[in-house]
């Protein structure tokens, strides 16, 4: 048994290839202690996007280790992992986060769904929509009814329903104007503050770095190569 | 859950998937039209006549006989002589026999000519005889005794006067009002061609042939056995004893005196049926092809949704829904649009029948139950779906993959 890890998360000899690419991400060790919140930035291209993807659990990684606590996700099958990820990671995108179809609550109600937890109560979801600054009447709205900056707060309502142990955020502010940034990113800090959930934010804006206690280039912790045969075993 | 998001996405997808839909909705219709038809014009036909051993007529064919003697279809293409049918009732092994004579109409409806024992020994179905709604057999030369279809299309009672032409059409240039009719009884509905048939005595049918000068001096001076007819043109025969059947066939059928056919109505309609069942099996094979592409056409709507879908499929996988959840919520979709699509198409099928059947019994002779539930109709659904799901596997498959190279690109 290994003792209960401080870090919520941590990853070692990280290696990941495109099936159908020459390319290969190569990560060094790195973690994360519990309850931080780390800035991680880089171009576009850097890789960014693929680490978050596989710190979510929805891409494996060729070789190495990703453990989130005292969960490495690389032991679990897959089945599992798709369970884990809906108990305890929470996740923002730029863009694509709700399904347009379905009215707010019940996409917020989804993510409940897959965490396998109860109904949704009116209790744990009014003092989310206070801090989101979010009337109760948009509940029954269509998604595609909403402005940008409500898709982006009720995102995060719907990331933090499950109060997950970690937070992946990636250029959630892209879409916004300058106002409407501070406004989400003063929101954003609020609500993790009272949920105590550690956060991963990736963007390439660094006028948002001023909100983290870390920073980090992505640069320092990935890098790509080409194929090299031999390095993975 | 996966359920209301199934049905929220089909109808965020409305053009599309009501189009697949309607096309779905044709089919399964005409399937279970096709299916419902065999079932009920199998029924209604062996149902028309039970408890007869023979049909005697004129040479033609089997099918021929039958088609006309009890179903009432085409023309007898020649008579026999009264004294066969006189012959016939003295035979030995012989319990009773019903003589037909055909060639009238009323207002579109066959006129048969008969005698009492029409209404005693006639049976249909498991062995049933002719009950009255109303009144009773005929009795004097101007009675006449309705099918349950007649009166209740012709809107007639009781005691009412109807007028009988000569030929088949419903109007006829030889209608004359010298032979009202009187309507003595009308017979509880059967479900066989006896509902749509006007019943007269023998000596009716040689009446209205009559000139009316004929006629008249006829009735006036009470000569009614001038009347006995030479020709009937066919005749029912119940044995006393079964095994006489063919003996009595093989006699008949080698009758020096006329020229007899006599047919086991059984074995008539067995060749009815091959004759029906290619037709069945074209019709079952049409209807089945129709669903085909359909069903090529559900799986054609959901695959091309699947381009613009990548997005929520991306979503849903960070939400922690495995690749298999993406596989069930497509299978779900297509069975959602199918079950709905089914229930229309029952229904539909079911009003069309509520509908039509009084068109369907006067004009084809087809006596349709409206309620179409049978066993068969629930093992033909649970094929339905089974092809569906068959259809859906595609996309689903496509759901699948893509949901495992999601990759979360911002």
């Amino acid at each position: 048994m290994p003792e209960k890890s401080q870090n919520a998360v941590s990853m070692s000899n990280l290696v990941f290839r495109y099936p159908s690419s020459p390319s290969v991400l190569h990560c060094e060790n790195w973690s994360l202690p519990k309850g931080e919140r780390v800035f991680l930035y880089g171009d576009s291209g850097s890789g960014k996007s693929t680490l978050l993807s596989l710190l979510s659990g929805i891409t494996q990684p060729s070789s190495g280790t990703i453990c989130l606590g005292n969960t490495c996700l690389n032991d679990l099958p897959s089945a599992q992992l798709d369970q884990y990820r809906a108990n305890n990671i929470g996740v923002v995108f730029q863009q694509f986060n709700l399904i347009p179809y379905l009215s707010v609550l019940q996409n917020v109600q989804l993510a409940a769904h897959f965490a396998q937890s109860s109904e949704v109560s009116a209790s744990r979801l009014t003092p989310m929509l206070e801090n989101l600054k979010l009337s109760s009447d948009l509940l029954e709205k269509q998604v595609s009814q909403l402005s940008v900056g409500q898709k982006q707060r009720v995102a995060i309502m719907r990331a933090l329903i499950n109060s997950p142990e970690l937070l992946l955020i990636d250029e959630p502010t892209s879409a916004l104007d300058a106002n409407a940034r501070d406004g989400f990113m003063q929101m954003l800090m609020s609500m993790e503050e009272t949920q105590q959930t550690s956060m991963i934010f990736v963007s390439h804006d660094q006028a948002l770095r001023g909100y983290f206690d870390q920073q980090v280039a992505i640069d320092n912790i990935c890098h790509w190569s080409k194929d090299t045969q031999g390095d993975a075993c | 859950m996966l359920r209301v998001v199934a049905w929220r996405s089909l109808r965020s997808r409305k053009k599309t998937v009501i189009l697949t839909f309607l096309s779905l909705l044709v089919s399964m219709s005409v399937l279970l039209t096709v299916e419902h038809l065999r079932a009920q014009a199998k029924d209604s036909f062996n149902r028309s006549i039970s408890g007869t051993d023979l049909i005697v007529g004129a040479p033609s064919g089997e099918l021929n006989l039958l088609l006309y003697a009890v179903f009432r279809m085409g023309n007898p293409t020649n008579n026999i002589s009264y004294a066969s049918f006189e012959m016939l009732g003295e035979q030995k092994s012989v319990a009773w026999t019903i003589p037909i004579s055909l060639g009238d109409s009323h207002r579109g409806f066959r006129v048969l000519g008969t005698s009492g024992d029409y209404f005693t020994h006639f049976k249909y179905a498991q062995n049933r005889t002719l009950s009255f709604a109303n009144g009773e057999p005929f009795s004097l030369l101007f009675d006449v005794v309705l099918g349950a279809e007649v009166a209740k299309s012709l809107s007639y009672e009781l005691g009412d006067e109807i007028v009988i032409s000569h030929g088949l059409g419903a109007t006829s240039f030889h209608n004359h009002d010298n032979a009202p009719f009187t309507i003595k009884g009308i017979l509880e509905p059967t479900g066989t061609p006896v509902d749509k048939t006007v019943h007269v005595s023998l000596a009716a049918i040689e009446a209205i042939h009559l000139a009316p000068s004929q006629l008249t001096q006829i009735v006036e001076q009470q000569q009614f056995d001038v009347l006995e007819p030479s020709t009937i043109t066919a005749v029912l025969v119940g044995l006393d004893n079964k095994f006489a059947t063919f003996a009595l066939q093989r006699q008949l059928n080698n009758y020096p005196n006329d020229r007899l056919m006599a047919v086991l109505p059984g074995v008539a309609m067995t060749q009815l049926w091959q004759l029906m069942g290619n037709v069945e099996n074209i019709l079952r094979v049409i209807a089945a092809l129709v669903l085909l592409s359909s069903l090529f056409g559900l799986a054609t709507m959901l695959l091309a949704s699947m381009n613009e879908r990548s997005t929520e499929i991306a979503v849903l996988r960070t939400l922690g829904a495995s690749p298999l959840t993406l596989f069930q919520l497509i299978v779900y979709e297509a069975l959602l649009v199918a079950i709905l699509a089914f229930a229309a198409s029952y229904a539909l099928v079911s009003a069309a029948l509520v509908v039509l059947s009084d068109w369907l019994s006067q004009s084809y002779g087809l006596f349709l139950s409206a309620n179409i539930f049978s066993s068969e109709i629930l093992i033909l659904a649970a094929l339905i779906f089974v092809a569906v799901i068959v259809a859906a596997l595609a996309p689903a498959i496509d759901a699948y993959r893509r949901a495992l190279q999601t990759q979360l690109s911002g």
